[in-house]
């Protein structure tokens, strides 16, 4: 059974049915052409104008919207570039990092984590150094 | 393009994309396989979003090399990997736009189209001057409408497919379709009575 030979009046003359005759129009306009697709005879009936224009507009934007053709040189250029390019340039950092052996990311891992705690030392020991000297300014003024 | 006995005599053309992926984290044949594939439908998406054959060939690059450096993070979510190209070049064409601060319009001589639909007969029907204004408006429309009607027109996807890449239900799709259409066909009887007044 066609989709279209469903009378409407089995559906409730609503929004929601628009919406499927024409969701079930526009696979039909893709899978069949406008020639098996269109149900705008079915449609002589005034109250479904809005739905017979919607439907002759959907087979204009299907009409005006065909594939495109891309040239074969493009294609075969980019495929080159992508197939020859260099990995790691397109590789995210962490991909890169990820992809280390083990031993070199724990390596990197406690270098880093050393870095940071010795950042983190001398910025508490700057902290600690400051409260001293004021400390020792007021004993003095005191 | 057929690419067969490739490493360890895998063949990539019977392959289906999930496979291909897998493979393609460190194997660049597989990623060969799935460009082959796709670049066709992604360029043409890109092509109705830019209006441009020159930046069309530039966002479909950048396209793929986003794709080549990210396909390592790619995880089966449910997502077939079509839709997860398409979202990368919806976000290209996204900042293209942001770039350019404005969106272009399909210049009437750059939209030279080699198909065979467009050698129908009933293509015939829709006047030069009808296409141009018509492509205009869908121009004009927001983003996602835009992609809406690119997926099912231009790319032939069924509702659940268009669903996947634009994260929504069948039912949500259908509804904007809906909407689209009315919007269009207002924009279009704008335009025609501005004509007439003019």
């Amino acid at each position: 059974m066609s989709w279209w030979s469903l009378s409407p009046r089995v559906w409730s003359r609503n929004r929601r049915w628009q919406e499927d005759v024409l969701a079930a129009h526009a696979d039909a306009l893709i899978s069949n052409g406008a020639a098996h697709a269109s149900p705008r005879q079915l449609y002589a009936d005034p109250a479904e104008d809005e739905l017979a224009a919607l439907l002759r507009l959907a087979e204009r934007v299907e009409r005006a919207m065909p594939p495109v053709a891309l040239s074969e040189a493009y294609v075969a250029q980019l495929r080159h570039r992508l197939l020859e390019s260099d990995l790691q340039e397109t590789l995210s950092l962490w991909r890169r990092i990820r992809q280390l052996p083990p031993r070199t990311q724990l390596a990197a891992g406690i270098g880093g984590a050393t870095l940071t705690a010795g950042v983190v030392i001398l910025a508490t020991r700057s902290v600690y150094d400051v409260l001293d000297s004021r400390r020792h300014r007021r004993t003095v003024t005191a | 393009m057929i690419e067969s006995d490739g490493r360890d005599g895998r063949d990539y053309a019977a392959c289906d994309d999930l496979q291909l992926v897998a493979w393609a984290k460190d194997d660049r044949e597989a990623f060969g396989e799935l460009y082959s594939r796709y670049v066709a439908r992604i360029y043409n998406y890109v092509y109705y979003r830019t209006g441009n054959h020159q930046d069309a060939e530039d966002l479909t690059s950048r396209v793929f090399f986003k794709a080549l450096a990210h396909i390592g993070n790619y995880t089966d979510r449910g997502v077939p990997f079509s839709a997860w190209l398409y979202r990368i070049a919806h976000n290209q064409v996204a900042n293209w736009h942001r770039d350019r601060g404005r969106q272009r319009v399909v210049p009437l001589d750059d939209f030279t189209v080699n198909s065979a639909a467009a050698d129908a007969p009933e293509t015939a029907v829709v006047s030069g001057d009808e296409e141009a204004r018509l492509l205009q408006s869908i121009r004009e429309l927001p983003s996602e409408r835009q992609q809406l009607l690119i997926l099912k027109f231009v790319e032939h996807l069924s509702n659940a497919e268009i669903g996947a890449v634009m994260n929504r239900t069948e039912g949500a799709v259908k509804s904007l379709y809906h909407r689209t259409l009315l919007a269009l066909r207002g924009s279009l009887e704008e335009e025609a009575s501005a004509g007439r007044d003019a």
